[in-house]
């Protein structure tokens, strides 16, 4: 097995993974910095599929207070409120490093000052955008720089299949898989950042890259990190229904919802009357995409097993101009958003859950550090639209900063490649075996959790699926996987499964755990939210076995006003 | 469907697909590695036409495998092969790297001035903001490269990709670097060797000019050398 020695190692090449990487680079030229990307750089990964923006607090009337409490209640109140406090703190200047610094140029208004677009659920015009493809910008910008950044080493479709611990229980770096040649090698360093994108691809419907598969998730479990609020799993209400295509899940903006857009179930009758006569298609995110989850269930869905959005009373015209690449998305499959109804469906977006960090990225283990999606606390029990890209590059630029930091001084880590045979045995188990559809099993897996852990949650349903899941995973062992290391999209597949069924069992788990219903996380059993104290789930390896337990909220910079306990539900964009 | 792999001989394979009214490229590829031949290698990552992964030449055209469905490509066979002008690692997998190559040639990456960090203000309607704007969306996905002649004959020039970002750098007031990156761009290499086929700009999935950025740095080039004060402005006719 090749070995080679880093400084830093970014395992992820998000927006938290290069915003890592550029601060550790210019902290010290002298640093050897690696970063494993599982496609190619710049290019796997959420970040880029950024639609809406990044919210940041930059003129009065705004306020940091503001940012704060706007997330907190989006997120019901179980947020860590001084990882929210970095966020709104720390993402004014982000920004400002995005556009001064690494090249990007967000949208301005006439006078020539950024221009920010009231994203619900924000008290104020807060969300920095380019267009409608924020991401692309964001992510090709912050690419440019990485690579003409000398001590930065990417490896591109390289992934990263087990922490690295060395005898002291410290973090050495990291068993990675060459998925161009199927050879492993041992990234040795004295630093190592977790930013692989959570990512909720075990659910049948899913709007985030497919490339995603929780592998960051998973690698924390294995190395007996403790895991927060795995149970909060945000799913988007208007995810394009694409019969047989891998399109489905695609996002149709919200916007659409915004601007009048009616949402009716298969027998022409607009549901939301049902669920939010008030307000109707402009409810919050989790109720409409409950709402339609549940017509659909009832039989009362489209021929495709959606619901109908309609945007065309709006006139051709109006909507051709207004949402330009959602009518393009369409057309691209036959459907004409600005002429007639188009299906769309519940989706499944993002994890607000993950690792416990501190808000200076710090770990349960020495040496690792956590940022992005794979990390949790930042959001609660739901995300509002624009903190997710404000949250990768706030605490990736941090980790880049506080890693330098770290390894100066600190010693090589001698972690032994012997270790990690084992986990090279079990990634390459299934290499060239016959058998069973590893397929039907994911397939099995993600219609398991779209009707048991999903939108709508019982203790009977969550049961269920974790017997589904054991059984997934005794099945996985005698999977086949035929053919040889070297780009080998089965065997790959094989390894995201085993990752999206650990992720699932600690979804499943956290969900059983949580006896009330707030945010995204929806319980027929338990349909209120619970009592004060507020409470984190908190999940994480024992033996074999799993730990759970809750860790109060500490309300050290707000605290809910009394009806607020409640899960503050509130709209969300990307 | 074109099959390479290390040590073996090329060569084309046939699959039969039922495909849906919806099915993609990407959709069939799946179909096929999934139910008939697991060893078909092929790239993908977002699936929804944002990361530029899945380029590759269907029917003689560059196209992205996630946006293409079979029925618009007509009845009958349909053929698929990896991009040109990029080394094949196996089947339709290429390695990028030339184009991340080409990238860095023409200092595609924006320079911070030195001085105070503020955000720089440009009108929404400004000549240089419009100019940006048309042209900065690139996903990256290397079709144009593969589109374009002059790639394959001159291993030196950039390409369309990397013209067309550099164009946007150097319509951009904010950025320190664009001296040096007038001198690659006005080498013997660069703009020089563009024949304006469109090619570029035919295959773009998201609609850019990489042809236009051509001709506009070109004009740009040419208003400096004669000293025109409003080189880079609109308002120049071309």
């Amino acid at each position: 097995m090749d070995e080679l020695d880093l400084d830093l190692l970014i395992l992820g090449a998000g927006g938290a993974g290069l915003c890592a990487a550029l601060h550790a680079a210019d902290a010290s030229p002298r640093l050897r910095i690696g970063v494993v990307v599982k496609g190619l750089l710049g290019r796997a990964g959420c970040t880029r599929m950024v639609q809406g923006g990044y919210n940041a607090v930059l003129t009065a009337p705004d306020s940091l207070e503001a940012h704060l409490l706007d997330t907190l209640k989006g997120g019901g109140f179980i947020n860590d409120q001084e990882l929210v406090w970095t966020l709104v703190t720390e993402a004014p200047g982000r920004l400002l490093e995005l556009e001064s610094r690494y090249g990007c140029l967000f949208d301005r208004a006439a006078d020539g000052h950024i221009h920010q677009k009231p994203f619900a659920g924000q008290t104020h015009d807060r969300t920095v955008h380019k267009g409608d493809l924020t991401g692309i910008e964001i992510m090709n910008r912050l690419t440019e720089q990485v690579a003409a950044r000398a001590n930065v080493t990417a490896f591109e479709e390289c992934r990263a299949v087990e922490l690295a611990l060395d005898p002291d229980g410290r973090c050495a770096g990291a068993l990675v898989l060459d998925q161009r040649s199927g050879k492993f090698l041992v990234l040795r360093a004295r630093a190592t950042l977790l930013a692989m994108g959570g990512g909720p691809t075990m659910y049948r419907i899913f709007a985030c890259s497919a490339d995603k598969a929780a592998d960051g998730i998973a690698l924390a479990w294995r190395a007996g990190l403790a895991l927060r609020d795995m149970e909060m799993i945000q799913f988007h209400p208007t995810g394009l229904v694409i019969p047989g295509s891998l399109m489905t899940g695609a996002l149709l903006e919200e916007g659409l919802r915004g601007a009048g857009g009616q949402l009716k179930n298969g027998l022409d009758e607009r549901f939301m009357a049902r669920y939010d006569p008030s307000r109707m298609e402009r409810s919050t995110r989790d109720l409409v995409a409950r709402a339609s989850f549940l017509e659909i269930q009832a039989g009362r869905g489209t021929p495709n097993g959606g619901v109908w959005i309609d945007v065309s009373h709006l006139g051709a015209d109006v909507v051709e101009r207004n949402f330009k690449g959602m009518v393009r998305r369409c057309r691209d499959f036959g459907r004409d958003l600005a002429r007639g109804p188009v299906e769309v469906g519940p989706t499944a977006h993002f994890m607000m859950g993950g690792v416990v960090v501190d808000p200076t990225c710090h770990t349960g283990v020495e040496g690792l550090f956590a940022a992005g999606e794979d990390s949790g606390g930042v959001h609660g029990a739901n995300r509002l639209g624009g903190n997710g890209v404000a949250e990768s590059t706030v605490f990736g630029g941090i980790a880049g900063d506080v890693m330098a930091d770290y390894v100066v001084g600190a010693p090589e880590r001698r972690q032994d490649a012997g270790g990690l045979h084992q986990s090279v045995q079990d990634a390459r188990a299934p290499l060239g075996r016959s058998g069973g559809d590893l397929y039907a099993l994911q397939r099995r897996l993600r219609d398991v959790m779209w009707e048991h852990a999903g939108l709508v949650r019982d203790a009977g349903g969550l049961t269920a699926a974790q017997a589904a899941v054991e059984e997934i995973e005794q099945r996985l062992d005698t999977a086949a996987v035929p053919g040889g290391p070297a780009l080998n999209l089965a065997w790959q597949d094989w390894l995201n499964v085993r990752s999206q069924l650990t992720a699932a069992r600690l979804i499943i788990a956290s969900a059983e755990a949580r006896k009330e219903s707030r945010g995204a996380h929806w319980r027929d059993d338990f349909p209120a939210a619970g009592r004060e104290p507020l409470y984190s789930v908190r999940v994480r390896r024992r033996d074999d076995d799993l730990l759970i337990w809750r860790e109060p909220v500490a309300l050290t910079r707000a605290r809910p006003a009394t009806s607020e306990a409640a899960p503050e539900a509130v709209e969300i964009g990307d | 469907m074109f099959r390479w792999s290390p040590g073996a001989d090329e060569r084309w394979q046939e699959y039969a697909v039922e495909p849906g009214a919806d099915t993609t490229v990407l959709d069939a590829l799946v179909d096929v590695q999934r139910g008939q031949d697991p060893g078909l290698a092929f790239r993908y990552a977002c699936r929804v036409g944002m990361c530029g992964s899945c380029g590759m030449v269907v029917n003689g055209r560059e196209r992205w495998a996630c946006r293409t469905r079979l029925s618009t490509l007509g009845r009958g066979r349909i053929t698929v092969r990896p991009l040109y002008h990029f080394p094949v690692l196996r089947d339709l997998v290429v390695d990028m790297a030339p184009f991340t190559a080409r990238m860095r040639a023409v200092g595609a990456a924006f320079a911070p001035s030195d001085g105070e960090r503020r955000y720089a203000r440009i009108g929404s309607g400004s000549g240089e903001r419009q100019d940006i704007d048309a042209a900065i969306e690139c996903i990256g996905c290397g079709l144009c490269v593969s589109a374009c002649t002059m790639v394959a004959h001159n291993s030196r020039f950039p390409g369309p990709a990397a013209l067309n970002r550099a164009f946007t750098l150097q319509r951009d007031s904010r950025d320190a670097a664009q001296s040096e990156r007038w001198g690659v761009l006005l080498s013997d290499d660069a703009l020089a060797r563009c024949h304006g086929q469109g090619n570029c700009t035919d295959v773009c999935p998201m609609g850019l000019a990489p042809t236009r950025s051509i001709i506009r740095l070109r004009q740009m080039a040419t208003a400096r050398l004669l000293g025109v004060s409003r080189s880079g402005q609109r308002s120049v006719a071309f």
